[in-house]
């Protein structure tokens, strides 16, 4: 695991997740005491190189997953493909996943992510018990991003 | 700037409706919007369109940003082309580096129409 420590990667994530739902869907967010149940919501994974390693992973439930997208496109949730509800989604996270990295940058480090995909279930993470799962409130429907952290070369 | 065809190039076709509604809010509304989801369609679209700018995200499959805009600057046709990055991984560096291929300016993700005028003007 990365040296960092875990109070300064919730505030980085919760400053990216800020910044992303607010200016993209324009939803606040604030940190939850209520623990989001990861089977309760839609999963999304990203995974980042430079300057750390590491991957985040994002779970929604339908309320804000289909807040966001309206939102976005704004547009009824019925009248979009499922594709375009999946692109907006992945996009979201690409853009969180960014915004995160900014959020630990310093001076001129290269930042460097993967293509988002969705997960189907938890079991395509093998190691969850490696990641830090922080929770959030986005106006009262509960959601979290997790984070594991990897040294160089892991 | 006066902008007649501008060309989006991203991956995402949500972050490609994002960028057009940015530059429409900005004042652009009157501009003709042509979208291409990687470098490789875009040059291709470029060879049968004459745009006014270039709009190009970095991250993107089969060619992605950097290359696009390499390739744009061998052509005789698009070597001066404006071309404006939209990038969730700006830095100091890659502004830097871009700069040195003609590329006006980074815009971070997530858009707003406040970066495109700031960026462009009213």
């Amino acid at each position: 695991m990365h040296n960092m420590s875990k109070a300064k990667a919730k505030q980085a994530v919760l400053r990216a997740a800020q910044s992303t739902l607010g200016e993209m869907a324009f939803i606040d967010v604030i940190e939850s005491e209520t623990p989001h149940n990861f089977e309760a919501g839609q999963l999304m994974f990203i995974e980042f190189y430079k300057p750390i390693h590491g991957r985040l992973l994002l779970s929604m439930p339908a309320e804000i997953k289909q807040a966001i997208v309206e939102n976005i496109h704004a547009t009824d949730w019925n009248e979009l493909s499922v594709s375009e509800i999946d692109d907006c989604l992945l996009e979201l996270l690409n853009v969180l996943g960014g915004n995160f990295l900014r959020e630990l940058e310093e001076g001129e480090t290269k930042v460097q992510l993967s293509f988002p995909s969705v997960l189907f279930s938890l079991e395509e993470i093998s190691d969850l018990d490696s990641f830090w799962k922080f929770d959030f409130d986005a106006e009262g429907t509960p959601f979290s991003v997790s984070l594991a952290l990897h040294e160089e070369g892991e | 700037m006066k902008l007649d065809k501008i060309m989006i190039v991203d991956d995402s076709a949500t972050s490609r409706m994002i960028i057009k509604r940015c530059f429409q809010m900005a004042g652009y509304q009157e501009s003709t919007y042509i979208e291409a989801e990687d470098g490789l369609k875009a040059m291709s679209n470029l060879n049968r369109n004459d745009v006014d700018l270039v709009v190009t995200d970095l991250n993107m499959p089969k060619m992605d940003g950097t290359t696009f805009i390499k390739k744009l600057r061998l052509m005789d046709k698009t070597k001066k082309l404006p071309v404006l990055v939209i990038s969730s991984m700006g830095n100091e560096r890659m502004e830097t580096e871009l700069a040195g291929k003609g590329v006006m300016g980074i815009l971070r993700k997530p858009m707003t129409p406040e970066k495109v005028i700031e960026l462009l003007g009213e």
